[in-house]
């Protein structure tokens, strides 16, 4: 934006950054932004409201505040659905539980709902299929681009999925196609790492001891080489 | 001499009038404005989107944009309420038609549907109550505070209501406590004005002849509530 744009106004000297806000009313070609207005403000929002919202956009839910995940691409896409597929035909052969993926939420704790890329349960944890999914035993993440992204699924989730107690977190990278299994000690509260795996490799699960992904596989399905 | 030292107040970006916004995420006590997202822009709305909205009762939508009437206050019900009981006292002794209250739909034309506060539909507008309300006889707005609200029922819904063939159009306004009547001459497209009636008189209608409000007992309603 030009700094001479005769639309430039100052906020009150208070306002917290100097980014765009919007306003309204809202004009022609813009976001209807009042909107947003009927509904509870960051902060206010309960598990309830949460889960009612009618979307397919990835949404999480932090004690009261929702955060909007980036679109996937396709690419994304597609490592999804082959990570999905595997892991429900090992998982369906076996009679172990259940794969889901996104937009389910699990709720890893009251108050915490993530929509993880996928994620397998055990029988036990499905109590209603109409209410949230109860935590997880093996969740696998996509990373998307961008340093935000990437410090979501490698910093932030690392210690609320270990925290949430659950068994396994995959983090599945297509800049550094590698995918890293994390594993939970028992009565431990952080994950220890079971290994990075690279093209070449087969990575390997010690939750479900006979399920291994194909590392080149797997990014070529990212490629559409599947 | 001691310098003065002033603190430039923080140079923050209103959203420039362009259409192409893009917030940062919306922080704790915002509203969440990436909900937004989720409904068409102002200028893509179609009768069915906004038909989809849970509540239109306070929403309007014409040139595929939703307008926002102002949430009513307790005086802005008090007032409408006069109106409509007297026309609605009126209207039913003499077997006129049905008056509505506020929260109905009227479609002007396709894609403009408009929620009078109060409006009056003769026996031939009455069609398959089922459906969306297509026009009506004679609409009132209350008009409340805020220059968004006082233009677009003094200026707009004027142009708008003559345009689309309202016969007649009560305009009540608290802030200069008058009530001016307009009606529509046979023919034309533009509104006439019959009366700007003050306190000490009487507002009269030329469509439904008879009907009468007195000013004073009208603005009083809002004052003394149910005194």
């Amino acid at each position: 934006m030009s700094t001479t744009d005769t639309t430039l106004e100052f906020a009150t000297a208070n306002s917290p950054t100097s980014e765009v806000q919007p306003r309204t009313p809202s004009l022609r070609g813009e976001p209807t932004w009042e909107l947003a207005e009927r509904y509870p403000r960051q902060g206010e929002w309960t598990e309830e409201e949460y889960l009612a919202l009618d979307s397919n956009r990835l949404i999480e839910f932090t004690d009261g505040v929702l955060e909007f995940l980036p679109m996937p691409k396709p690419s994304h896409g597609l490592i999804s659905r082959f990570l999905a597929d595997h892991l429900r035909a090992h998982v369906n052969s076996r009679r172990l539980g259940d794969v889901f993926w996104a937009p389910i939420s699990v709720r890893l704790r009251p108050g915490i709902m993530r929509e993880p890329d996928v994620f397998f349960v055990t029988p036990n944890r499905i109590v209603n299929l109409d209410d949230a999914v109860d935590g997880a035993d093996l969740v696998v993440e996509i990373v998307s681009a961008g340093g935000a992204n990437r410090a979501r699924d490698y910093r932030q989730k690392r210690s609320e999925y270990a925290e949430a107690g659950i068994a396994e977190y995959w983090i599945v990278d297509p800049e550094t196609e590698t995918i890293t299994v994390l594993t939970l000690p028992a009565a431990a509260n952080e994950y220890t790492e079971h290994g990075i795996f690279r093209a070449g490799e087969s990575a390997t699960s010690v939750l479900l001891p006979e399920f291994t992904v194909g590392v080149a596989a797997c990014f070529a399905a990212g490629k559409g080489q599947a | 001499m001691t310098a003065v030292v002033t603190t430039p107040p923080t140079q923050t970006f209103i959203a420039p009038r362009t259409g192409s916004v893009t917030p940062p995420p919306s922080r704790r006590g915002e509203p969440v404005w990436e909900l937004s997202r989720f409904y068409p822009k102002q200028g893509e709305w179609t009768e069915a989107d906004y038909f989809a909205l849970p509540d239109t009762r306070f929403v309007e939508l014409k040139d595929g944009c939703l307008e926002f009437k102002s949430m009513p206050r307790r005086i802005h019900q008090l007032f409408a309420r006069f109106m409509f009981l007297a026309l609605h006292n009126f209207v039913e002794a003499k077997k006129l038609g049905e008056v509505h209250f506020t929260g109905l739909n009227v479609r002007l034309e396709a894609g403009h549907i408009r929620v009078p506060d109060i409006c009056y539909l003769s026996p031939a507008k009455l069609g398959d109550p089922r459906e969306v309300q297509d026009l009506a006889d004679l609409m009132v707005e209350v008009v409340s505070p805020g220059y968004e609200d006082r233009q677009r029922d003094l200026v707009e819904k004027r142009a708008d209501y003559a345009r689309t063939g309202v016969a007649e159009y009560w305009i009540v306004d608290p802030e200069t406590e008058t009530i001016t009547v307009l009606t529509l001459p046979a023919g034309a497209n533009e509104y006439s004005e019959h009366g700007v009636f003050r306190a000490g008189e009487t507002a009269t209608s030329v469509l439904l002849v008879g009907f009468n409000v007195d000013v004073t007992a009208c603005f009083a309603a809002g004052k003394n509530g149910a005194q």
